[in-house]
């Protein structure tokens, strides 16, 4: 196979493109997240406060594994490595 | 061969570092960026601010009122912070986590005032989340000596020593790549915005800016201290 530079910037774009997939899973995980705090405030309506630092937190840190996908896509599109 | 890929349509996209000037130093290229300048205007603002305060509390009354006020609830919320996660090692590192917290905030949510947020530059980062590494061995060593900092790297057994070892150098890295990325997103998602929608971008992003500078900044200034103090109590306790 013919091997260019054209061929590797497209196979960059991909490769980002596939890194964001990484978002999948914390976009699971906040929504449960979420779901389980509303229920607890149906439980409990006295600790909105509580549960609300509580869940933004623990999304905060799901969040963290889709930023590296963020991370790893903008490395192969900006600084391009491979080129 | 720069980011103009991005768009088919020859706008280029900018939420890159730039360069201002450059001088040489041993050979060797340094440049003085945006990220400089930016950290500059920020670290005036807290001195400012930091010279106003110690005027204002030279004066201070019993009863508190006006701006000695609003001193206190900062002080007092972020004694708050650091006492409920540290609890009995909180005096030594109050002054830390305060510090850090206030530089963190007024980082992230200098994208308010048109700044390009210092703290979305991977060497920002990097450099704050090196010092709590730091802390985080030096109080290792501190409470527990040379011997219980050998005698954690291999438990529970000898061969769990790389393992140990790779996760005392996670710390740095998912410290700092957490708070810069969370940064970049922002910065990138309202450079597209004023540069896609150039035409009709007028009122609506301050909602972004809210959202991306102000939300999203506090929350992660909040997450990097909260981890800070409990990485630093771990090491202090010992499990």
């Amino acid at each position: 196979m013919e091997y260019n530079q054209f061929f590797v910037l497209g196979m960059s774009a991909l490769g980002a493109g596939i890194a964001c997939i990484a978002n999948l899973g914390p976009g699971l995980g906040q929504g449960q997240a979420a779901a389980q705090a509303a229920q607890a405030v149906g439980r409990n309506p006295g600790a909105v406060g509580d549960i609300r630092t509580t869940m933004l937190v623990g999304q905060a840190f799901a969040e963290t594994s889709s930023l590296y996908g963020l991370v790893v896509a903008i490395i192969l599109l900006i600084v391009q490595p491979f080129s | 061969m720069g980011n103009t890929f991005l768009l088919s349509s020859g706008t280029e996209i900018d939420f890159m570092i730039h360069g201002i000037f450059s001088y040489k130093v041993f050979d060797q290229t340094v440049w003085i960026t945006t990220t400089h300048v930016c950290l500059v205007i920020v670290l005036l603002m807290m001195i400012t601010f930091c010279l106003f305060a110690r005027r204002a509390m030279k004066k201070a009354t019993e009863v508190p009122s006006g701006f000695q006020n609003v001193l206190e609830l900062i002080v007092e919320s972020l004694d708050g912070i650091v006492n409920g996660t540290m609890d009995r090692f909180a005096p030594s590192f109050r002054n830390y986590i305060g510090t850090v917290f206030i530089f963190i905030w007024l980082c992230n949510t200098s994208g308010l005032f048109g700044l390009r947020p210092p703290t979305a530059d991977f060497a920002t980062t990097f450099g704050l989340a090196m010092i709590t590494f730091l802390l985080v061995n030096v109080s290792e060593f501190k409470y527990h000596k040379i011997k219980g900092y050998v005698k954690h790297l291999f438990e529970p057994m000898p061969f769990f020593l790389p393992l140990n070892l790779i996760g005392k150098i996670s710390y740095p890295i998912s410290l700092s790549l957490r708070l810069f990325a969370n940064n970049l997103s922002g910065v990138i998602m309202l450079s597209m915005v004023y540069v896609l929608l150039k035409s009709f971008a007028y009122v609506w992003p301050s909602f972004l800016h809210a959202f991306f500078d102000f939300f999203v900044g506090t929350l992660q200034t909040y997450v990097f201290c909260v981890l800070s103090m409990t990485y630093i109590k771990n090491a202090c306790v010992g499990e």
